[in-house]
């Protein structure tokens, strides 16, 4: 019988690591009292003397760094005031407004930056790069998404290969008010490994529905009904389908927060070795990020789902979690106004075989890791690597995948 | 009669320190061009030049090329356009929280950038037609030919006489939601607000003025850091700082894909592939079994029921069937019967012998 205290030394260490990671990562939490104090003092003294450039621009430094960009709009439009001259100032008051969501009155700020004589052609560039981005974001139909293509390398069984991947969103916002939008998703990712078939895998996923405020406030709590088709497809035929109902609910909850859960359930059907298995699943999630800066993210998310099928084989239990991080920035030297992403997870997730006499138990296990570097506008380069492994208490059925891969991309 | 003289003098000077203290100091003036006037409670009419305090009820009036910006101590900001006036009637502030915003707009347009009052709860703001609700939030107010018009820069939610918006961009009247603010309307109405932007500002000008260190600093030490960290692709925050989180539901797709998991839990994980034809170094039959077509069940029960290997042991690589072996000794092994349900089936095996998949216990 598996124990789920057997748990592996490596996973054991990627726990402290992470425990080690989020502890890392409340520090600037910790500073932001600190910060806070600056302000507040800083904003005394812009308040005795509010013709003090020095006095206002340090006030918008803290104030950005705190992530209160709204205290930023206002310093940088009393400079503004002050110094029409400033032109810089008029750009990364445009930028503040952008960051706030604000895009029309951020493209306004733009369009007068870009007619500024002698404006430099990447400030021009920069600038394009943030309007074509508002106007599309302001829209009533609003298209994105992605395509990538690249190398792909399995250690354990695999060898040389290739991964796809594309993704499309589609939000359509409707008149009123209110904000009320049909989003619409389709993902798919495929490895494709020639020389090893049982490696090789296509996943799709289909998710479409409403989204609306429950409060009627833009950053309040939010809920998502949605119906979801997914398919993976290993080229042995081995083909999994779901199609289910969901409920998506997402919050903010102060400065630093976001929550989350999710329900679904539906129908599922499976061929494997030539069988054919149908039966419903119900799945959950529940989980917090936090935000300890404006471009750091940290996600705990526990999940536990339940197949009941038409064969014992595969009535299963499963609950676990998965813990991420991310971490944007842009080098100065970077060519794109785009910032990079480095990121990395770790999983863990325990199955049960429930109608299996004897019952079999797995542990699923694994890490990985990505960068995402901007070349030049909307392209990219993107490593991954993914060590992740399922062990069982069924002899000769622990399977293991490291899969690195090198995507080149483009967002759209 | 000196007695009643001093405690007059007494109540005057009681009195005087109580209506000092009621126009107590909530503001300053932050930027004003070219001129603008100012009417506290207990005073006339008084110009207004950068650095002056605004009190708590004073009338604010511009002239006809009169502009400028109201700082307030809980960090509001308001932009009052030419031609208005805004009497500051509901301004509270409590340095350790319970304060609030109010103002009255009696014509004239301004811009508001709320502070820390306007995030714990709405701020206020009267025009002769209508009542604005702001939270969490920046709006561009306007009242003029007798319709008051709101327009939702960025933040949480903007109210007009009871109708409210979370959308930003979003114009709302008295006779509520008017449709999204075109860059036309949105350049009237900042046009009014803070002029038209200066003509022959450029990047050389105001590198020579303040000497400029880099693409987007203000030419002063750098500029504030929010290009650093705010890109096109970047999602927008809440006035209050607060991040949703977009991509919570889409992380876990390919990783879970890899390892047989799809999002929201555990998908089917492949089946467990067992070494074919796994066998277990039991007693065998003299003879590899065959099954007959149709299996009738037979009456006749089993004498004995095989018995459980005592321990599970490892898989052995898989092999071909083995030979036959000789049964142990010392008693006679009935019939092997039927597994009941061999896991890997394959119907249309006309001939070949069915793999028997037996699992370890």
């Amino acid at each position: 019988m598996y124990s789920c205290f057997h748990v592996p030394v490596r996973t054991a260490i990627l726990s402290v690591l992470s425990i080690a990671v989020v502890a890392a990562a409340s520090a600037p939490a910790r500073a932001q009292s600190s910060l806070e104090a600056q302000r507040d003092a800083l904003f005394d003294r812009m308040f005795a003397a509010p013709a003090d450039l020095d006095v206002m621009l340090g006030y918008a430094r803290l104030s950005v760094q705190l992530r209160d960009y709204e205290q930023v709009v206002a310093t940088l439009e009393r400079v503004v005031a002050q110094r029409p001259d400033l032109i810089e100032a008029r750009l990364e008051l445009a930028i503040a407004y952008y960051a706030l969501g604000a895009y029309e009155i951020a493209v306004y700020h733009f369009n007068i930056v870009r007619a500024a004589p002698n404006a430099p052609p990447e400030i021009i560039a920069e600038i394009e790069s943030y309007t074509d981005t508002a106007e599309q974001r302001a829209s009533k139909n609003t298209v994105t998404g992605f395509l990538e293509a690249g190398p792909a390398y399995g250690f354990v069984d695999g060898g040389a290969g290739v991964e796809v991947g594309f993704g499309l969103t589609w939000r359509y916002r409707f008149e009123g008010a209110n904000d009320l939008s049909w989003l619409t998703e389709l993902r798919g990712t495929s490895l494709h490994f020639p020389d090893d078939d049982d490696e090789t895998f296509t996943y799709f996923l289909l998710r479409t529905g409403p989204e609306f405020s429950l409060d009627g406030t833009a950053y309040g709590a939010r809920l998502r009904p949605y119906l979801a088709l997914r398919s993976s497809v290993d080229f042995d035929l081995d083909n999994r389908s779901t199609a289910g109902l969901g409920l998506q609910y997402s919050d903010t909850f102060g400065t630093d927060w976001a929550g989350f859960a999710l329900i679904e359930g539906g129908a599922l059907r499976r061929t494997d070795y030539d069988e054919d298995i149908t039966g419903s699943f119900i799945s959950a999630q529940v989980g917090a990020t936090y935000f300890p800066t404006r471009n750091t993210l940290v996600r705990l998310a526990l999940r536990a789902r339940k197949d009941d099928t038409d064969s014992e084989l595969t009535d299963i239990l499963s609950w676990g979690g998965r813990l991420d991080l991310q971490y944007s920035f842009r080098p100065s030297w970077a060519r794109s106004d785009r910032l990079w992403k480095v990121g990395a997870y770790t999983v863990l997730d325990w199955q049960r075989f429930t109608a299996r006499t004897p019952e079999r138990q797995d542990l699923i296990y694994g890490f990985g890791a990505s960068l995402r570097a901007y070349v030049k506008d909307d392209y990219y380069i993107e490593g991954r690597a993914d060590i992740l492994k399922r062990d069982t208490d069924v002899p000769g059925a622990a399977t293991s995948r490291e899969v690195m891969s090198i995507v080149f991309g483009r967002d759209f | 009669m000196i007695r009643a003289a001093v405690c007059g003098i007494a109540m005057a000077t009681a009195l005087l320190a109580a209506g000092g203290a009621a126009a107590q100091q909530i503001g300053v003036v932050a930027a004003v061009s070219p001129d603008m006037r100012g009417s506290p409670p207990a005073g006339g009419s008084q110009v207004k030049s950068l650095g002056s305090p605004v009190v708590a009820d004073e009338t604010i009036v511009t002239s006809a090329s009169g502009r400028g910006q109201l700082l307030f101590r809980d960090q509001t900001t308001l932009s009052v356009s030419p031609n208005s006036e805004i009497v500051l009637d509901g301004f509270v502030f409590d340095p350790a929280g319970g304060g609030r915003t109010g103002l009255s707009l009696t014509r004239g347009a301004l811009r508001f950038i709320g502070g820390l009052n306007s995030r714990e709860q709405e701020a206020i703001i009267r025009t002769p037609t209508a009542i604005i609700g702001v939270r969490g939030s920046s709006a561009l107010i306007s009242y003029k030919n007798n319709q008051t018009q709101a327009i939702l820069i960025a933040g949480d939610r903007l109210c007009v006489s009871g109708t409210c918006t979370n959308r930003q961009g979003a114009i709302m009247t008295e006779n509520g939601y008017q449709g999204q603010v075109t860059q036309a309307q949105m350049a009237e109405t900042l046009g009014q607000i803070d002029g038209p932007p200066q003509s022959g500002a450029s990047f050389a000008a105001s590198q020579s003025n303040g000497g400029g260190d880099g693409a987007t600093g203000l030419g002063l030490d750098g500029g504030t850091g929010i290009a650093e960290v705010t890109g096109p692709n970047s999602d927008p925050v809440s006035s209050r700082g607060a991040l949703r989180d977009f991509q919570v539901f889409d992380d876990d797709a390919r990783s879970d894909a890899i390892v047989g998991i799809t999002s929201g839990g555990a998908d089917l994980p492949p089946l467990e592939r067992l070494p074919e034809p796994a066998m277990e170094p039991e007693p065998m039959a003299p003879e590899p079994f065959v099954p007959a077509p149709d299996p009738i069940p037979t009456p006749d029960p089993i004498p004995d029921p095989i018995p459980e290997p005592p321990h599970p042991q490892p898989m052995p690589e898989p092999q071909p069937l083995p030979e036959p072996q000789p049964l142990p000794e010392p008693e006679p092994q009935p019939e092997p019967e039927p597994q009941p349900e061999p896991e890997l089936p394959d119907p249309d095996d006309g001939g070949d012998p069915p793999i028997i998949i037996i699992e370890p216990l």
